[in-house]
């Protein structure tokens, strides 16, 4: 389950990180302080290695989490049924939840901290994904 | 000549000759005397059978006695002259010719009234003595002719004789003198002679200075080779008198001829080859011809072409008629005129006498044109009778038709042969034929009738005008005659102009207001039913008379003042006056016009008693503090009330007649508050507005205004009345409710803000805390992930304590926005702020530059002022440009408007501006990734501006720099924002 966590708070990163861990995901774990550079980065290696979770804060300097979704959208061909994006934010902000809705890559909303049970949740998602043919 | 033998045709037309004929018999009675002895004795019939000598002067009657014995016992006629009295017994002097026909018994005596040559004859031998004593030597003219008779010389005599002064003659030809039928022969004698020593000239007529002729007798004497004189010498005598005398002689022998002359126009002979073998001398005055023009004509010559086919019939069938005549024709005349000639032919071929026709021709002319005349008129009124349109009618005096023109049949549909000889009550509708007998019995009194009478005959009703004369013949009525103008028409416009004058007056009457109008001299022409309740005069008795005298006014009455005024000025004249009689308050009208006046008095009573009643509320509104303005019914002021004056500014007199909109409304006045006042004042009913106006003095002024419609009596509109209250305290009120509106506003947002903070920026330590307390109890205390896990949340704590605090402090900065202001001055506090930035700036090797006017001072906090620069100073050292020195340039300066404006500007690293937008100065809004920060300065900074009543802009350049521009009030000029 390779994962890639966006976050400009290494505080977060570092323990969504930790816990990802805590809960047995062995599988590597790319981190990004900036959406940019984690867009760059995507988007570059859409065809040698899409991610299976992606875990998304919102609230970043210069490019937020709202803006990569939106930047990802040409790209959603290659990342529809392979993965999943999670928007992992400190906001409980209801509007938030609601604008989710709006990018069909986003699985589900996730407010910090990141407990085993969401790494359980997102797990389970991932292994369907996986196990499932095509 | 043939004139016995056709004595009795010609008798009646002697007649009416000129010459005096007496037949008288041998008794000396007169059996005959012509018409002319009427006209010139003034006596004729009566004298009949009277004595012939009567007729003369009784000193003439033995010398007429004596003479017509004469005539009886010889064979020729006897001539005497005598004095004749006059039925005016004046005298006439009669020329007289007795002859005793042959075989006759009678004497006929023709005279000739010669009184007046006899006068003249008198006179001549008068001016003939004259002459003679004057003239020198026995003749009347000696001249001196050149060879051509040209005068060259004429002696004095001339004068008296001639008339012509001397010189008159001198170079002119003596042939141009001597009368035209004289100057051949003068002429040829003249010529034939004029070579002789001496000769004589035939007798001439030579024409004297006043136009007469005179016979002279002339002898001449050739002188022309005597070089004294080289001339002929010419001596002639005026011998008038004695050619006359001749010429008498000749005409006593001619007298029988004379007769004849006398009796017709012209006497002719004419031969059976048919031309003219003798004209009398009469055909020059009748035709003008000179006899010897028409010898040896035919009479066919000079009959008119029309004529000529008649005359050549009736002569062609002569026969041997002794006499017969030749009808009527026109006859040329020397001047080219036709003639009429009436012609009797005399066979007298076998009279050896004769052996001729004689002619006997009249000129009829005057009688043939009078006759055509008749014919003429007689054949129009034909026409007129019968292609008149108007009905016409001729009846006997017993009432029998006796002809009806076509007009007549065509109205009856009958034709002539049904009605002659009737009755027209016979065929006239019975109920009209009584009217028209008792007409007819009218008109046989002799009067003719005139009137209008309507008939309706097959169903179609019918107006005739109708005359009826009567035919009066020698003072008896032999009939009338009727004719009948149908005026249906005309009828039934008359009875429509009848109509419309009816219905004119019914107008004039029913006019409410009195009215009567006057000529020029006051005297009454009209007065309606209003005007005479309100004179309480009738128009039956007062109609024609003078106004003042029946309304017992004088000179001094105002109402004449007043009607004097319009006659004087040509301009109607209106005023106001109360009417005693009636207790009523009347405008008075006069109109004046060509004829006199007209005047209208209508009741203003109501209005009068509106007018004092507005005053009263005048009173009242006068009172009150709120502004009242009265309009008429069409917005037009008529009434402004003190508190309108010294609300508005304006007074009365500027109002008056102004729509209080126009004057009031102005640039910030809403159209749809103009509009809805506009609709709802077209509603006519009660409402209230409140609208923007100006004042005079140009400052806004909020009226909340209720206008009130008023109505008269017959519901028509005729007021407004508007109150208005001045509500400029409440719209300040207004005004800082929507202050304080917009203050909740901002706090609400503030509110806003607050909680997005909560949720991201102190939730998000927190929840990092959390998270890591969560994770450190299963991590093994030996693991290194354990203290940097307990690193970071102890990080995280502190980030939240960092945020509790800088939410203390946003709240605090809004808590003092109404603290009282200082005054801040600019420089110093920048100075400062930048002195305790200095290390770090030093740090990095920026400069910062300081341009602000020392004097430059705002109204504000000093704390504030000092966070600005001190925010925007270490914002430009955090976010420099890595690769090249600090440069910050700070300047301040006073704009147009009075406000300062603050350039805070550095060579920094900048940011995306378009990316950035409107969130630049948000809180916790973050552009960099590198540096750290929370993205509170810029918030702080706004915040702190905003505060003071300032604006903050900012423009930037990634890599170019990043320039604040700030404008804020200076203290001097700064002042609360206030309700305009």
């Amino acid at each position: 389950m390779l994962t890639y966590l966006i976050d400009d708070d290494p505080v977060s990163l570092f323990l969504a990180e930790q816990v990802l861990r805590q809960a047995g995901v062995a599988s590597p774990i790319r981190q990004f302080a900036t959406a940019e550079a984690a867009l760059q980065f995507l988007s570059s290696h859409l065809t040698t290695e899409v991610p299976h979770v992606i875990l998304l804060d919102l609230n970043m300097p210069a490019m937020n989490g709202w803006e990569f979704l939106e930047a990802l959208r040409p790209h959603a061909a290659a990342l529809v049924g392979h993965c999943h994006i999670y928007i992992l934010t400190s906001s409980l902000s209801l509007s938030d939840t609601a604008r989710a809705k709006d990018f069909a890559l986003v699985s589900d909303v996730i407010h910090k901290p990141l407990s085993e049970d969401g790494v359980q949740g997102i797990r389970h998602a991932a292994e369907q994904l996986h196990s499932s043919p095509g | 000549m043939g004139i016995r033998a056709d004595f009795r045709l010609l008798a009646n037309i002697l007649d009416h000759a000129p010459v005096l004929i007496c037949a008288v018999d041998p008794h000396g009675q007169l059996q005959r005397v012509s018409g002319a002895c009427r006209h010139v004795l003034g006596r004729g019939d009566e004298r009949v059978g009277q004595p012939f000598a009567d007729l003369v002067h009784p000193d003439d009657r033995a010398n007429v006695l004596a003479a017509c014995a004469r005539a009886r016992a010889q064979d020729g006629p006897v001539q005497f002259e005598s004095r004749c009295l006059s039925a005016d017994g004046g005298e006439v002097v009669v020329e007289w010719s007795a002859f005793q026909p042959p075989a006759e018994a009678l004497l006929l005596c023709l005279g000739r009234d010669v009184t007046a040559q006899r006068q003249a004859a008198r006179h001549a031998r008068e001016q003939e003595a004259y002459n003679q004593v004057v003239t020198e030597h026995g003749f009347d003219m000696m001249a001196l002719l050149n060879e051509e008779g040209r005068y060259l010389y004429v002696g004095g005599s001339i004068t008296p004789a001639l008339g012509y002064q001397p010189e008159e003659l001198i170079g002119r030809s003596a042939f141009d003198f001597i009368h035209p039928n004289d100057v051949a022969a003068a002429q040829a004698s003249w010529v034939e002679l004029g070579s002789q020593p001496a000769f004589t000239v035939s007798d001439f007529r030579f024409r004297a200075a006043n136009g007469d002729w005179r016979w002279m007798e002339t002898s001449v004497n050739n002188q022309l080779l005597n070089p004294n004189i080289r001339a002929y010498t010419v001596i002639s005598r005026d011998v008038t008198a004695q050619c006359e005398a001749i010429r008498r002689a000749y005409e006593q022998k001619e007298l029988y001829r004379a007769v004849a002359e006398h009796s017709f126009d012209i006497v002719m002979l004419m031969s059976t080859e048919g031309v003219y073998t003798y004209v009398g001398g009469s055909v020059q005055k009748a035709l003008g011809y000179q006899p010897e023009q028409l010898l040896g004509h035919s009479p066919f010559e000079f009959i008119h072409p029309e004529d000529l086919a008649a005359a050549q019939a009736a002569w062609a069938e002569r026969g041997t008629l002794p006499v017969f005549s030749v009808p009527d024709c026109r006859f040329r005349a020397a001047n080219g005129a036709w003639r009429w000639m009436e012609t009797t032919i005399g066979n007298q071929l076998l009279n050896p006498a004769i052996g001729a026709f004689t002619l006997c021709s009249r000129d009829v002319t005057e009688k043939k044109n009078r006759a055509l005349e008749l014919a003429t008129s007689e054949q129009r009124f034909r026409l007129l009778f019968e292609h008149n349109q108007t009905l016409a009618i001729f009846q006997d005096a017993e009432g029998r038709v006796l002809d009806m023109n076509p007009a007549y049949l065509s109205f009856l549909k009958m034709t002539k042969e049904q009605v002659l000889q009737r009755h027209p009550s016979d065929f006239l509708p019975s109920d009209f034929s009584p009217q028209v007998e008792e007409r007819f019995r009218e008109v046989l009194s002799g009067q003719s009738l005139s009137y209008q009478t309507t008939v309706k005959y097959e169903g179609v009703e019918r107006t005739f005008a109708v005359t009826k004369t009567p035919l009066m013949v020698n003072g008896q009525l032999i009939g009338v005659s009727t004719t009948g103008n149908n005026i249906t028409e005309m009828a039934a416009a008359q009875h429509l102009v009848q109509q419309q004058t009816a219905r004119l007056h019914r107008v004039v009457e029913s006019i409410t207001d009195a009215f009567l109008s006057m000529d020029r001299d006051w005297n009454l022409t009209y007065l309606n039913s209003k005007g005479e309740r309100l004179l309480r005069i009738r128009q039956a008795d007062t109609l024609g008379k003078n106004l003042w005298e029946i309304l017992g006014q004088g000179a001094e009455s105002l109402y004449y003042q007043k009607c004097q005024e319009a006659l004087d000025t040509g301009q109607t004249v209106q005023y106001d006056a109360f009417s005693e009689q009636e207790k009523r308050w009347l405008e008075v009208k006069v109109y004046p016009f060509a004829e006199g006046v007209s005047i209208f008095f209508s009741d203003i009573t109501q209005r009068v008693e509106s007018d004092k009643q507005l005053k009263m509320l005048s009173l009242v509104a006068q009172g009150t503090i709120n502004s009242v303005v009265i309009t008429d019914a069409y917005g037009r002021t008529e009434w402004v009330n003190e508190s309108f004056t010294r609300d508005t500014g304006y007074t009365l007199a500027e109002m008056r007649g102004q729509k209080p909109g126009s004057v009031l409304q102005g640039p910030e006045t809403e159209p749809a508050a103009i509009q809805l006042f506009e609709e709802r004042l077209a509603s006519r009913k009660q409402f209230s507005v409140t609208i923007l106006n100006y004042k005079k003095s140009g400052q806004k002024l909020w009226f909340m205004m209720d206008i009130i419609p008023i109505f008269n009596d017959a519901g028509e509109l005729i007021q407004y009345i508007a109150i208005q209250q001045n509500i400029n305290f409440r719209k300040e009120v207004e005004a800082s409710q929507a202050k304080m509106t917009e203050e909740l506003y901002q706090h609400n947002r503030a509110l806003q803000q607050f909680t997005y903070i909560i949720s991201h920026n102190l939730r998000a330590p927190l929840a990092n805390a959390l998270g890591l307390a969560a994770l450190l109890p299963n991590l093994d205390r030996q693991n290194p992930v354990f203290d940097t896990s307990l690193a970071h949340l102890r990080d995280s704590m502190g980030q939240a304590d960092t945020v509790l605090q800088d939410l203390n402090l946003m709240l605090s900065i809004r808590d003092q926005q109404h603290v009282q202001p200082d005054r801040v001055t600019l420089a110093e506090v920048c100075r400062q702020a930048v002195a305790d930035l200095e290390a770090p700036a030093q740090q990095c090797g920026g400069l910062v530059s300081i341009n602000v006017p020392n004097d430059l001072a705002v109204r504000g906090n000093r704390a504030y002022v000092y966070s600005i620069f001190y925010n925007l100073l270490s914002n430009s050292i955090k976010y420099r440009a890595e690769h090249r020195q600090l440069r910050v340039e700070i300047a301040c300066f006073r704009n147009e408007g009075g406000g300062l404006s603050l350039s805070f500007s550095d060579n920094g690293s900048g940011f995306d501006l378009a990316k950035a937008g409107s969130e630049v100065f948000q809180l916790y809004k973050r552009f960099h990734v590198k540096q750290k920060g929370r993205g509170i300065g810029l918030y702080l900074i706004k915040a702190h501006v905003e505060t003071m009543d300032g604006t903050i802009e900012v423009t930037s350049e990634v890599d170019g720099g990043t320039r604040f521009l700030i404008q804020l009030d200076s203290f001097e000029s700064a002042s609360y924002p206030s309700i305009a």
